[in-house]
C-alpha cells in the first residue's frame, strides 16, 4: 500500500436550519496517497468546498464536524487545538480558497500578506523573505512582480488576485496544497502555466494536491486519481482514466456526457 | 444599435516605493471602440488581466473612463441627465466576477432579489407578483425557494453565482453583461444556464456581452467574439471565423492552449503600438494592425 498524506474517514459535517440539522457531507471517505495529485468533481452545491474547509478547520460557525476522522501525518486533525492548527495550516498545508477575496485582508499589499505567511512560518531574514515573494509572484505568472508587491487586493483583475493566492498558498512549500477551482479566472494561456507549475511542485518538492474543480479537461490532464461528490456524499472514486472511460455512477455518467 | 462603445480609454495611476516616490501607470482599457447589436451576443475574451472587468464597468458607469463616450440606444449615457442613465441602468445588468463581494453580506437573500427590482418599482409593484418572479427566476438557475432567509455567505461558491444571475433577470434587462458568471458551475448547471440564456435571447430578445475564459461555453452563446490584449481590443469577428480562421497571434495562442493545456512557450512575438487600428481583413473579420 502507498502511504497516504491524508485520509478522510467517514466525515460528516452539519448545518443547522431553524430547528432542523442537515448534513452536507454524509459520511465522506477519501484518502490521497503520498505524492498524488487528486481531483474532486462534483455537483455544485455538493460539499466539495466544505470537505477542503475540513482539513485546515476553518469552517463557518454555523457548520459542525458531527463525526469521523481526518487523518495528517497519521494523526487526528480534529483533535487539534487552535494553536497547533495554525501551525500547521499554511505551513504543512496551503490553501487557495474558491473565493480570492476571502483569502486578502483589502487594507493591506498583497506582497505583504505574503510575506507574513513567510514571517509566520518560517526564518528567512527580511531581505531574503522580499525576495523569495518577489520570486513566487513571477512563478504565478504575474507581469511586474515589484509593482503587484506593492498593489491592495482591489487593484488586481480578478484573475490576477487568484495567482497572488496560489503564490501565498505555496509560499512556504507544503506538503498538501488543497486547491479550491484555482483556475476558474484564468484564461487558457496563464492556466496552462498554472498546471505546469502544480506538475512541477508535484514532482520536485513532493507536493500532494486535493484538486477541486469543474474543469474536467484539467482534471483528467493533471490528477492520477478521481472522486466524484454529489449531495454530501462521494459516489464514485478511481483511476482518472478509467473512471473518464468507463463510469459506473449513473451521476458521473452524466456529468461526463456535458462535457 | 443597443451599445455603442467609443474610444474609451482608462490608466489606474499607482504610487509606489515606500514614500510614494515613484508613480507608475497601467493603461486598463486602451482606446476600445465595440458595438453591440441588438440580439447580437458579442464574447469578450483575453488575458486575465487585460481589462475586460474594467470595460464592463465603464459601460455600467460604475467606473469613469478617462476618454470617449457610451451610446445606449443611441443616448450618450456619459453625459446628461440622470433620467437617461436611469433608464439605462434599468435596462442594463451585470452578473460580477466576484459574487463572493458583490453580494452584500448583511442582506438576506430576499432583501437582496427585492432590490433588484428598485429601477423597476412601476411595473412590479405588487409583492406577490415580484414573489412569483422571483421564484421564476430561482427555478430557472435551479436553486430552491427555500433560501430567502439566508445570507449570502451560507452558499456554494457557485449557488452564490447563481443568486447573482437570479438577481440580474428579474427586470428583464436589454443588455446583461456577465463576468465569468458560470465559471463556479458544474457542467450540467452550466449547460443548463447556457440553455437558459439562448431561450431568454429568443424570448425576450436579450443581449449579451459574455465575458468568460472558458471558450467553449462562448462558442455556444455568441455570435461574435472580441479578443483582447493588454488593454486592446486586437481582433474581432464571428465566432466562426475566429475559432476556424484565428488572425492575430494572440488568439492563435489562446486557441492552441485551450486544446492542448500546455504553455505556449516563446511564442510568437505580439507586435503592439499606439498607432495601430482595427483594420478589416474581409468579411468583417477585423484585426489590430
Ligand atoms: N453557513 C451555511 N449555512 C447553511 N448552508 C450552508 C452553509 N454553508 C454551506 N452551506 C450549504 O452546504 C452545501 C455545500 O456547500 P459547499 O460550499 O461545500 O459546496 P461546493 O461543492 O463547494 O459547491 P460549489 O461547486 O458551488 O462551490 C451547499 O448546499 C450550501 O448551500
Ligand atoms: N482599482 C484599480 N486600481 C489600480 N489598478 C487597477 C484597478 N482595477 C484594475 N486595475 C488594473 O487594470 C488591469 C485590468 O484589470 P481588469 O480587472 O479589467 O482585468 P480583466 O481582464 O478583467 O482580468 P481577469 O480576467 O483576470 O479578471 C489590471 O492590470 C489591473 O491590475
Ligand atoms: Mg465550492
Ligand atoms: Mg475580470
Amino acid at each position: 500500500m502507498v502511504p497516504k498524506i491524508i485520509k478522510i474517514q467517514n466525515l460528516i459535517v452539519s448545518v443547522k436550519q431553524g430547528e432542523q440539522s442537515k448534513n452536507i457531507v454524509d459520511k465522506v471517505s477519501l484518502s490521497i496517497a503520498e505524492n498524488s495529485i487528486v481531483g474532486l468533481v462534483g455537483g455544485s452545491g455538493s460539499g466539495k468546498t466544505t470537505i477542503g474547509l475540513s482539513i485546515i478547520r476553518l469552517l463557518a460557525a454555523a457548520l459542525k464536524i458531527d463525526g469521523g476522522e481526518i487523518l495528517f501525518e497519521g494523526y487526528n486533525l480534529l483533535t487539534y487545538s487552535g494553536s497547533k492548527m495554525r501551525e500547521i495550516r499554511g505551513k504543512k498545508i496551503g490553501m487557495v480558497f474558491q473565493e480570492p477575496l476571502y483569502a486578502f485582508n483589502p487594507v493591506f499589499r498583497v506582497g505583504e500578506q505574503i510575506n507574513e505567511v513567510l514571517r509566520f512560518h518560517t526564518r528567512l531574514d527580511v531581505n531574503k523573505r522580499k525576495a523569495k515573494v518577489l520570486e513566487l509572484i513571477d512563478m504565478v505568472g504575474l507581469p511586474y512582480p515589484d509593482k503587484i508587491y506593492e498593489n491592495y487586493p482591489h487593484q488586481l483583475s480578478g484573475g490576477m488576485r487568484q495567482r497572488a493566492m496560489i503564490a501565498q498558498a505555496i509560499a512556504t512549500e507544503p506538503k498538501l496544497l488543497i486547491a479550491d477551482e484555482p483556475t476558474s479566472n484564468l484564461d487558457v494561456t496563464v492556466q496552462a502555466k498554472i498546471i505546469e507549475l502544480f506538475q512541477d511542485l508535484n514532482k520536485k518538492l513532493n507536493l500532494s494536491i486535493l484538486l477541486i474543480t469543474h474543469d474536467l479537461g484539467v482534471v483528467s490532464h493533471l490528477c492520477d486519481s478521481i472522486a466524484v461528490m454529489t449531495n454530501g456524499k462521494i459516489v464514485e472514486t478511481g483511476k482518472t482514466d478509467e473512471v473518464m472511460r468507463s463510469p459506473k455512477d449513473k451521476y458521473t455518467e452524466a456529468l461526463l456526457s456535458c462535457s | 444599435m443597443l451599445l455603442e462603445i467609443k474610444n474609451i480609454k482608462k490608466s489606474f495611476y499607482q504610487k509606489t516605493g515606500v514614500f510614494g516616490e515613484n508613480r507608475s501607470c497601467v493603461k486598463a482599457v486602451d482606446n476600445v471602440d465595440l458595438v453591440i447589436n441588438q440580439g447580437e451576443n458579442i464574447g469578450l475574451v483575453g488575458e486575465s488581466g487585460c481589462g475586460k472587468t474594467t470595460l464592463a464597468r465603464i459601460v455600467l458607469r460604475l467606473l469613469k473612463s478617462d476618454s470617449g463616450s457610451i451610446l445606449f440606444n443611441g443616448v450618450d449615457i456619459t453625459k446628461g441627465s440622470s433620467a437617461k442613465l436611469k433608464h439605462a441602468r434599468r435596462n442594463m445588468q451585470m452578473v460580477f466576477q466576484d459574487p463572493y463581494s458583490s453580494l452584500d453580506p448583511r442582506f438576506t437573500i430576499e432583501n437582496i432579489m427585492e432590490e433588484g427590482f428598485t429601477l423597476g418599482k412601476g411595473e412590479w409593484c405588487s409583492k406577490s407578483t415580484r414573489r412569483e418572479r422571483i421564484f421564476e427566476t430561482f427555478a430557472a438557475v435551479n436553486l430552491n425557494r427555500d433560501i430567502l432567509e439566508r445570507y449570502p455567505h451560507e452558499f456554494s461558491g457557485g449557488e452564490r453565482q447563481r443568486i447573482a444571475i437570479a438577481r440580474s433577470l428579474v427586470l428583464n434587462p436589454k443588455l446583461l453583461i456577465l463576468d465569468e458568471a458560470v465559471s463556479s458551475l458544474d457542467v450540467i448547471i452550466q449547460k443548463q444556464i447556457v440553455d437558459l440564456l439562448a431561450d431568454l435571447r429568443k424570448r425576450y430578445d436579450l443581449t449579451y456581452l459574455f465575458i468568460s475564459h472558458n471558450l467553449k461555453v462562448v462558442q455556444k452563446i455568441c455570435q461574435k467574439i472580441a479578443v483582447m490584449y493588454k488593454g486592446k481590443i486586437v481582433e474581432l469577428a464571428s465566432a466562426d471565423d475566429i475559432f476556424k480562421d484565428p488572425l492575430h497571434p494572440y488568439t492563435k495562442e489562446l486557441l492552441a492552449a485551450s486544446v492542448e493545456y500546455r504553455s505556449v512557450k516563446g511564442s510568437a512575438k505580439i507586435e503592439f503600438n499606439d498607432e495601430m487600428r482595427l483594420v478589416d481583413m474581409g468579411r468583417n473579420h477585423f484585426l489590430l494592425k
